[in-house]
């Protein structure tokens, strides 16, 4: 195809059919914007862990070793094969002036590192801060050990760090940060070359070995562990654009039958028909993705500003937005990939149009030809489904699952087209004498028809099926959370949707014990320990905590784990590890080596992808070099004032030279559940632009459907139809549209969410319980009429305008 | 210059059980440069007829014969590229594509076969000159009247230098005035060039035109008459 005769023959007509195509523009644009959107998450994370492995400097290996053994390791890890230099890393959360931060700081261990940010991070002296961090001056810096010092930062950080980490990067001399960070906590070997890791693991164990590269897998694992579900939502969203796609297309072959049929005549062969609108397609396509990727860039930075800290942190540093040319590239052809196969069917009714039609003197369509019942389809969708809901995970893996399941209602509604169109058309004949002149133009159309209802079903039944898996995740989410009531009061660096990370004095559990009505102060402390591919929280426990992690344990387990004799872990743990109660585990990056018993596997939400293990607050510290306390809670006498001691415990932290929150056990299941909030915020964004695409895709049809019927409604209004009649007629086609699209929508999304509740409970091993909702599936079958409604308002004010003459005479 | 010969044509359109015999045993010949005009009543098989003389369906009887080439064996992008090249076709409706100009529809069948439209232009300008419609080349069709629309479909049909010209009533949308016009310009630019013309029409008038083999159908059959050849 020349350029000429697409400008010609196709540009023009996309131009002069200006509203048409920009609805299909943005159809796609919609669903490419969600896709990138979703995509960034997992992009941003990489990048931000890719970011993190740049300050390592090329260094193949890490090495987690006890401090007291890192000159032993060292020596024995530079000796073996391969090795060409091995030097230490600090990475650690600190307070600034109560400003969450990281501080790094790294040597060179006696060769060139590989990349800029490494140098200058070897070559780092004194306290350095980033762009978004107090600059130079007395502050007081907060470690994970606890102590809070008074540190003299010298300036910014050198310019290839100083925008790190969101510019909350704190850059030290090694010797600085170990002393800020605390001498007792294992150290972290960098090991540059090509070793065999068997040799290290001689040197060394196997345990404390972990590549490099893992961090960015590992940033991967966590994000798609909470992510995965909603990706699969936003590719649903493309599907409602491709959707609009094909309508589009199918009523530009029909308004070009004739136009075809001549082209056909003059001599145009069958190949460059097919090619010219699989060309209009391509191009609707590329410039629909174009703007999506632009929009889904923009809406990244809301994306990822919606993860919830606590997972952003299990990361290991602030998440930064990125949005890879990769991610960019991938998404524009898909958007591109979903506007080509969304019009091969219109493009093959092309195909089929034979030059003889051009000698036929009226040849102005008399409809968009018959939609089929196609059993094949039909049957492999209801297969489908059914797979997707009986099938267990060992066979088909969650995300799997969830794809087949959407596949599977995507084949139902294309074998079952008569059907959604009988529907549609007879709710429109109930609806009284506009209704009946409705049905008739809606039999005129069936694939239009069907499409529409198509999008508008998928539509709701994202909605059906996001909503009540929303619900659903808050209810158990929330239902977690209620054991961090049984203490009454909780005090951190941070509040309670931010994991605290930086310590306080170990001293405070004295001195909150003997604060009067005080029954029993309690605490944790978590590290990050890495575990093959796996992130893996590890949390010390003081006394009876009411984190869900180990409080939904029971009383026996809780006991044996306070005494050190076993560790409790989540349900992600021991999934992803194979674990059962009683297995022996070592624990991740625990030096010297632990190995302790599961006494117990509890079911709260694992913010980390390998899951997380509780052990006692006595075994973190000894093992893990951590012995300050992340968050206290404090549990009162029955008779004690509330009020009176949440005043004497204020008085007590305000002494810390540091902000520390306090909060009461409502307050911070409040905070707490602000996490999943975030979550549904970005839930709310992708329902948000699906139920747009749907009325969009309304309001696509009914304008061509008035737009198309001109000289009939003319003739209606000649013979005596007022103009409201016909306004109801167009309403009424909106309603029995979104009527039949609810409805179908409400069932298909019902039983997508039992397939969608039971694969998130295998994906991230929630205890997640299923509920219907009777109201949800109200309110979507109201939501499809209101898209439609909506949708339909334009089309119905063109035919409140109407022309009678003009359009006679058209 | 390309002889154009229908052995025995037969078309049968099948509706169900019933089997509708639009054409039955029609033989012609069309010499370089003839005058062909075919008429008779409404569902006689004049079009038919022409759809395949014009290689735009296929005989279910008999054969086309182009240059003596039988068309049957030819693929239908083959046939494609012969309407394009060899043939031009004159509308009953025109079917000028509303959103070009009267210039680009005269261009149309060059721009199919590939060439840039400001290679054609010079040509395509040439042509309106020729049938009278130099200032109205940038009109797009609804600016145009019925008989200037098909002198601009008559324009076009000339633009790849055809060796044969069918024209598909190509009055019957045009009053008697304008009717008289296009018939005279159609036989300017086509017979009087050493172009042949197949013309189709209801109208025994034009039938009739002086220096016309005339073929007159009923019911798919030639019908012989004095003057007519069947």
């Amino acid at each position: 195809m020349t350029g000429d005769r697409f400008r010609v023959l196709h540009l023009r007509r996309m131009r002069r059919n200006r509203l048409r195509t920009a609805a299909a523009v943005l159809g796609i644009a919609a669903g490419v914007a969600l896709v990138t959107a979703m995509g960034s998450l997992v992009t941003s994370s990489a990048a931000t862990a890719r970011s993190t492995v740049s300050l390592l400097g090329g260094a193949r290996y890490e090495v987690v070793v006890a401090a007291t053994d890192s000159e032993r390791a060292a020596a024995a890890l530079r000796a073996r094969p391969g090795v060409l230099a091995v030097g230490r890393y600090v990475e650690v959360p600190v307070l600034v002036d109560g400003t969450l931060g990281w501080l790094v700081a790294t040597e060179d261990g006696g060769r060139p590192l590989a990349t800029g940010e490494a140098r200058a991070l070897a070559a780092a002296t004194g306290v350095r801060t980033g762009s978004s961090l107090p600059g130079a001056g007395v502050h007081t810096l907060t470690t994970a050990s606890g102590d809070a010092v008074a540190v003299t930062v010298d300036g910014r950080a050198d310019h290839h760090l100083a925008g790190r980490f969101g510019g909350l990067i704190v850059t030290a001399d090694l010797a600085t940060a170990q002393r800020l960070r605390g001498d007792g906590a294992p150290v972290t070997l960098l090991v540059h070359g090509d070793p065999d890791p068997a040799d290290l693991a001689a040197a060394v164990g196997p345990a404390q070995i972990h590549r490099a590269d893992d961090r960015v897998v590992q940033a991967r694992n966590t994000m798609q562990l909470m992510f995965s579900s909603l990706a699969v939502l936003g590719a649903m969203g493309l599907v409602v654009g491709s959707f609009l796609v094909f309508n589009t297309m199918n009523m530009a072959v029909l308004d070009q039958r004739p136009e075809i049929a001549s082209l056909r005549a003059l001599g145009s062969d069958r190949r460059s028909i097919w090619r010219g609108v699989l060309a209009e397609s391509a191009v609707v396509g590329g410039a629909g993705s174009l703007l999506g990727v632009a929009l889904g860039t923009l809406a990244a930075r809301g994306a990822v500003a919606s993860v919830p800290d606590a997972f952003a942190r299990t990361i290991g540093s602030p998440l930064r937005v990125a949005v890879t040319p990769t991610l960019l590239v991938a998404t524009w052809m898909l958007g591109v990939a979903t506007a080509l196969a969304a019009s091969v069917a219109p493009a093959r009714r092309a195909l089929r149009v034979e030059p003889i039609e051009a000698l036929r003197p009226d040849t102005s369509p008399i409809g968009d030809g018959p939609v089929s019942v196609h059993p094949g389809p039909l049957t492999a969708g209801t297969l489908l489904v059914a797979v997707a809901g009986v099938a267990p995970a060992s066979l088909l893996p969650p995300a799997a699952a969830m794809g087949a399941a959407f596949l599977g209602l995507l084949a139902l509604i294309h074998g079952g087209g008569p059907l959604i169109v009988g529907v549609a058309g007879a709710i429109a004949r109930r609806l009284g004498p506009p209704g009946e002149l409705a049905a008739s133009s809606l039999a005129r159309a069936p694939r239009r028809v069907w499409a529409t209802t198509a999008s508008v079903t998928v539509a709701i039944a994202i909605v059906v099926t996001t909503n009540g898996l929303a619900a659903n995740l808050r209810t158990t989410l929330r239902g977690d959370l209620d054991t961090a009531r049984l203490s009454d009061l909780w005090i951190g660096s941070t509040t309670g949707d931010t994991i605290a990370v930086t310590g306080l004095p170990p001293s405070w559990t004295g001195e909150l014990g003997a604060i009067t009505g005080v029954r029993a102060v309690a605490g944790s402390t978590w590290v990050r320990a890495r575990s093959g591919r796996h992130i893996v929280g590890v949390q010390g426990v003081l006394g009876d905590s009411g984190y869900p992690f180990s409080r939904l344990a029971d009383d026996e387990a809780r006991a044996l784990m306070a005494a050190g004799t076993g560790a409790i872990v989540l349900r992600q743990y021991a999934t992803t590890f194979n674990r059962r109660v009683g297995d022996l585990i070592d624990l991740p990056d625990a030096q010297p080596p632990l190995r302790l018993p599961i006494v117990a596997i509890s079911d709260a939400v694992s913010p980390a992808s390998g899951g997380m293990i509780s052990i006692s607050h006595d075994l973190l510290a000894a093992h893990y070099g951590v012995s300050a306390i992340a968050r206290y809670e404090v549990q009162l006498e029955p008779d004690a004032e509330a009020g009176a001691v949440r005043a004497d415990v204020e008085r007590l932290v305000a002494g810390a030279g540091f902000p520390v929150h306090v909060a009461s056990g409502q307050e911070f299941v409040d905070e707490l559940g602000a996490s999943a909030d975030q979550v549904l915020g970005l839930v709310a964004m992708v329902l948000l632009v699906v139920i747009v695409c749907a009325g969009v895709a309304v309001l696509n049809t009914l304008l061509a459907s008035v737009l198309e019927r001109t000289g009939e409604l003319a003739v209606l209004r000649a013979v005596g139809a007022t103009r409201r009649q016909l306004v109801r007629a167009v309403a009424c086609e909106a309603v029995a549209i979104g009527l039949t699209g609810g409805l179908l929508g409400s069932t298909a999304g019902s039983a997508l969410h039992v397939v969608v509740v039971r694969r998130v409970r295998d994906l991230t091993n929630l205890h997640l319980d299923y509920r219907f909702s009777p109201a949800t599936a109200a309110v979507a079958v109201g939501a499809g009429i209101a898209i439609a409604v909506v949708g339909g308002v334009v089309p119905a004010r063109r035919v409140a305008k109407l022309d009678l003459l003009e359009s006679l005479g058209a | 210059m390309s002889e154009l010969q229908a052995l025995d044509l037969s078309r049968t359109h099948v509706r169900g059980q019933r089997a509708i015999n639009a054409l039955d045993g029609v033989s012609l010949t069309v010499p370089p440069g003839a005058f062909v005009t075919v008429s008779g009543p409404s569902g006689s098989g004049k079009s038919t007829l022409l759809q395949l003389l014009g290689l735009l369906d296929t005989p279910t009887g008999g054969s086309v014969l182009l240059d003596g080439t039988d068309c049957a064996s030819l693929s239908d992008d083959d046939r494609a590229r012969i309407r394009r090249t060899l043939l031009g076709f004159v509308f009953q409706s025109f079917h000028l594509l509303a959103g070009l100009s009267a210039w680009e529809n005269v261009a149309l069948p060059r721009l199919l076969d590939g060439v840039p439209l400001r290679a054609v232009r010079p040509r395509a300008r040439e042509l309106l000159d020729e049938v009278g419609l130099a200032d109205r080349a940038d009109h797009t069709p609804h600016e145009l009247s019925g008989g200037e629309q098909q002198r601009v479909a008559i324009a076009r049909a000339l633009v790849a230098e055809p060796r044969i010209v069918f024209a598909d009533e190509p009055t019957g949308a045009l009053d008697q005035t304008t009717s008289a016009g296009v018939i005279d310009l159609l036989l300017q630019v086509t017979v009087r060039r050493g172009r042949s013309l197949v013309l189709v029409t209801h109208d025994p008038a034009i039938a009739a035109t002086a220096g016309a083999t005339r073929l007159l159908l009923l019911d798919g059959r030639p019908v012989a008459s004095p003057g007519v050849s069947a």
